[in-house]
């Protein structure tokens, strides 16, 4: 079967040549001897690569591809005749940079067809396989896994993806395994022995207590695609177990539109969940966190391209209806590099001739931006994407008026701010003047803008700049404040949103302008304590931006409503940006950002929190210790932190600059500054046993803002997908308490009634006694 | 030392025992006003909101002993109760707190009572406390109703102010003295049992333990 290339990693004593040519090799695999040593030896050949078969070709070229695989020598032959005939005749022609686009192109098209028909052979197979195996079974089969268990011993066999399940089974010996991802209660990507690095370890209560945890270790050749889809199917699980619950424990108050629409029992999206349907979203879902695009933002297609820059670079463009968006694979390194450009920011598109000497299989398109800097973007199946982006593009609004002011222009619109609180007057220049604060220099000041001025020039400014390796380096040194809302908006996705969806916060306020609501109420008691002191809130204009922001998100999501906290993030935003900016900023926050933590049940942040005290005992074990001792949970301080982006609970210019790295990088920023803020303040912690002054310490602190960015990023480098690991298996945790309070109340209640029957009898009784 | 009269002394000084007090209400009732008041004797009108929990200490002198208060403040906004009542259960005493301008926060004191029955320890301290008295002309609750409420509950009330300072010190200092009274003075009665083991839990070599 032929496969989009991917690099040959595998070490080559693992590996045999059968037949080779200059451009192409045939590749065998070692066999195995049937000892344990063997089969770990065989399992960390397929372990290395998604495609774990005993046949493969190799393009050699500078990094090697594999290109072909199969179980089988006279299939592989098959496709190396299709590959001396058809393609290695033409090779001799090119350069090796223009021969590796050829070969890759031809490569991906027939690998496109042929993973269509493979897919469904297995289905049929797999099917058949898992009713027999199963036949207790109802659920449907979603797809399933190859794959090893090792639980007294190693087993090989499959594992069988439903949408309640996951179902091993083994041939020799027979083992059949069930784990129901309701009794899951951890889902991780292991490396337990190093020489094994696929390893999902599977945690699950099951047996007749359902309380006993046990451990399961697999090996999966795909792994990141088997879990992918694990965690996709136990979040849901989850999410079904947690709404029940919600509707059961908040039955007084109305239920929103989306939990009930969700929460009725049969129509959940879990049991009409599919394979294919449960790709797409993924698929979607990946795509808008990856360009920080809008929640519903639908990828319509991937090309492979190349970008033509001062050195062409391998890409993907991912197309969709308001978005082209490109990514960059710079060698060897996963560092982001994209570029997301709004359609609105577009001026031209068009076919241009190919470079003189060039590839003749390519197409150039070149797309020129409203701000006349030129993407040149070359493509194999050019007329397809050109297609599509000529009729998403054509049918856009054109819209001449920029809708985020470019930084050149730091000026806000008069209507909206009073001329006396331009810019130079609000943010940190105002905060600054608190005693004890360090000014910025101005020569600092000066050498900043001019690097992000560089910046500008070379990736653009408006929201099509493209986010480089120096992107990250310009705001872990900080963003200077007359450029700070305009990058806080770009970085968080929210310049996006309102590049899509304009009109809309303004339809909001007009739709619901008079109603009122509890989150209403909430608001304005919260209003005229935010940033009280500072001169935007002090006049009116500003605490009416601040509710009208406040209120127009409560009625976006009524589900979160009005939490306090919000009242902070988005009086932040104010200060810096535009009104209508500060709303988007605050809906990339509480929806992608900081995924319910302002819920009613804030289950997000109670998560979080206890992910922050497992985090500070594993890295800082004496400061945990010690604010135990001493009556100061480390939550106490840290809820706030998170809720509110540290704002006000660090002196602002230091908060400032953790607003610029969190926007960038996402909620990981807000673990590892939270460490840091502990290690750095460590010694001072541990002298003191009066928790009030480590609180006030803390939150008054003179910090050296350089020292903590260091120590944030070098110190603590927290994975996300570390994070993303804990906060599944504390969710369940989270849920399953919930789940025992209400069993436990309904038992309470039960008993009640049964006490107050008893009574009601006795009293009717006690006529007839004394007869 | 004299056995009556109490003086504020310095906050990190000695102390013989912990007393942990509670401050609850809705949301914008004057908490923090109130906290803010007793511990530093100062006012602003614009308090930022309390986000989870927060707390403040100040030691007084009661009856000869010095005794040190940590206040725990809470957020009042409905949905953070998950996250403070789990502060309940170490508090001694818990002073409820109403707007005498706002009639819902009176109303919601039957539902922070709800809310210390189940969270709390039995025996702990309550008072009723009536915030912002200073702003008659938008008095809404009268006093007759706070004090009836407190009197269904067996507990005592005071009207305060935060912004003029009327009775803050009154209402701190009287629930410190009836939960000395309580856990202190007589520690052997069985109710108190619960309470007494955290007046040690944290306390340095020189503080005594009280149930000795």
């Amino acid at each position: 079967m032929w496969i989009n290339p991917k690099p040959q990693y595998s070490v080559s004593p693992l590996w045999v040549v059968v037949l080779e040519n200059r451009f192409f090799s045939i590749l065998r695999a070692k066999s195995t001897d049937g000892t344990l040593l063997g089969k770990i030896a065989n399992l960390a050949v397929h372990a290395s690569d998604s495609h774990p078969l005993t046949y493969r070709i190799i393009y050699k070229t500078k990094n090697p591809q594999v290109i072909a695989v199969s179980e089988s020598l006279d299939l592989i032959k098959a496709h190396w005749v299709v590959l001396e005939n058809d393609i290695l005749p033409r090779l001799d022609e090119h350069d090796w940079d223009i021969r590796d686009q050829y070969v890759i192109s031809k490569i991906i098209g027939m690998a496109t067809s042929s993973e269509e028909e493979e897919a469904d052979q297995n289905d049929e197979k797999s099917l058949v396989e898992f009713k027999f195996q199963f036949s207790q079974m109802e659920e449907k089969l979603l797809t399933y896994f190859r794959c090893s268990l090792y639980r007294d011993g190693l087993t090989t066999g499959k594992a069988f993806i439903t949408q309640q399940s996951v179902c091993y089974y083994s041939a020799n010996p027979v083992q059949h395994i069930i784990l129901p991802f309701a009794r899951i209660t951890s889902i991780n990507k292991e490396s337990t022995l190093g020489l094994l690095p696929n390893t999902i370890k599977i945690t699950a209560c099951i047996g007749p207590d359902e309380k006993t945890e046990k451990k399961f270790l697999f090996y999966f050749l795909m792994r990141d695609q088997a879990y992918d889809l694990l965690e996709q199917l136990w979040k849901l699980c989850m999410d079904e177990i947690y709404q029940s619950l919600e509707v059961d424990e908040y039955s007084m108050s109305s239920p929103s539109p989306l939990s009930a629409s969700t929460s009725t029992g049969e129509s959940s999206p879990v049991l009409k969940a599919t394979k294919q349907r449960l790709d797409i979203e993924k698929k979607n879902r990946n795509f808008q966190r990856f360009f920080k695009l809008p929640e519903n933002e639908d990828l319509l297609s991937v090309h492979v391209c190349w970008i033509v820059r001062k050195n062409t670079l391998i890409g993907d463009l991912y197309l969709s209806a308001n978005f082209f968006c490109i990514k960059y694979k710079e060698s060897f390194t996963t560092k982001k590099y994209t570029t997301v450009i709004p359609i609105s920011k577009i001026a031209s598109i068009k076919k241009t001739r190919p470079f003189l000497g060039f590839s003749v299989f390519t197409d150039t398109i070149q797309i020129v931006t409203v701000q006349g800097r030129e993407i040149n973007i070359r493509l194999i199946h050019c007329e397809e994407a050109l297609q599509t982006m000529r009729r998403y593009w054509q049918q856009a609004p054109s819209s001449p008026v920029p809708l985020v002011i470019p930084p050149s222009s730091p000026n806000h619109s008069p209507v909206l701010r009073p001329q006396a609180l331009q810019i130079e007057s609000i943010g940190v220049g105002w905060f600054s003047q608190e005693p004890g604060l360090k000014h910025e220099k101005p020569e600092e000041l000066k050498y900043k803008l001019e690097k992000w001025e560089s910046y500008f020039g070379k990736h653009g400014s408006d929201t099509s700049m493209s986010i480089t390796r120096s992107l990250r380096h310009l705001i872990h040194i900080g963003v200077p404040d007359p450029y700070r809302g305009h990058i806080w908006a770009f970085c968080s996705g929210a310049g996006y949103m309102w590049e899509r969806e304009k009109g809309y916060y303004d339809g909001l306020l007009r739709d619901n302008a008079g109603r009122t609501s509890l989150a209403v109420e909430e608001i304005e008691k919260d209003v005229r304590r935010t940033f009280a002191h500072h001169p935007y809130f002090k006049h009116e204009g500003g605490v009416d931006a601040l509710r009208r922001v406040l209120t127009a998100y409560s009625w976006r999501n009524p589900t979160i409503g009005y939490c306090q906290s919000m009242n902070v993030v988005a009086g932040i935003m104010l200060l810096y940006m535009q009104e209508e900016a500060a709303f988007w900023v605050l809906c990339r926050v509480c929806e992608v950002f900081l995924p319910d933590y302002y819920v009613s049940a804030m289950i997000g942040s109670i998560i979080d929190q206890k992910i922050f005290a497992q985090l500070v005992e594993n890295h800082l074990p004496d400061v945990y210790k010690h604010l135990e001792k001493v009556g100061l949970p480390v939550t106490i301080l840290s809820l706030p932190w998170f809720m509110c982006m540290f704002v006000s609970y660090i002196p602002f210019p230091v908060a400032t600059r953790v607003v610029d790295c969190f926007l960038f990088e996402g909620t990981t920023v807000l673990f590892q500054t939270g460490l840091a803020i502990l290690k750095i303040n460590k010694q001072k912690i541990l002298e003191e046993r009066d928790s009030e002054v480590i609180v006030e310490m803390l939150r008054n602190k003179t910090y050296d803002i350089d020292e903590l960015i260091q120590v944030t990023f070098q110190d603590f480098d927290i994975p996300e997908d570390q994070i993303n690991e804990l906060r599944n298996a504390h969710k369940f945790k989270e849920i399953k308490r919930k789940e025992t309070i209400q069993i436990n109340n309904a038992k309470k209640e039960e008993e009640q009634q049964k006490a107050n029957n008893n009574n009601n009898n006795n009293n009717s009784d006690s006529p007839a006694n004394l007869n | 030392m004299s056995n009556t009269g109490t003086t504020a002394s310095n906050k990190s000084a000695a102390y013989d025992y912990l007393i942990k007090l509670l401050l609850i209400g809705d949301s914008g009732v004057g908490k923090s006003c109130l906290l803010l008041r007793f511990s530093e004797d100062s006012f602003t009108p614009s308090f930022i909101t309390t986000i989870g929990i927060d707390f403040k200490i100040r030691t007084i002198e009661l009856e000869g002993k010095r005794i040190k208060l940590q206040i725990w403040d809470t957020a009042g906004q409905e949905r953070f109760r998950t996250i403070t009542t789990a502060y309940y259960r170490g508090a001694m005493g818990i002073l409820l707190v109403y707007d005498v301008t706002d009639e819902k926060s009176f109303g919601n004191i039957r539902n922070w009572i709800r809310n210390i029955e189940q969270h709390a320890t039995e025996s702990v301290n309550k008072m009723l406390i009536g915030n912002k008295c200073d702003l008659p002309e938008k008095k809404v609750v009268d006093s007759s109703r706070g004090k009836a409420l407190a009197d269904e509950y067996g507990i005592k009330f005071l009207e305060t102010s935060a912004k003029n300072s009327i009775n803050v010190e009154e209402a701190f200092i009287s629930l410190a003295k009836d939960i000395k009274k309580r856990m202190i003075d007589t520690p052997n009665e069985p109710n108190n049992q619960t309470g007494n083991a955290q007046l040690s839990d944290t306390a340095p070599a020189k503080q005594k333990n009280c149930c000795k």
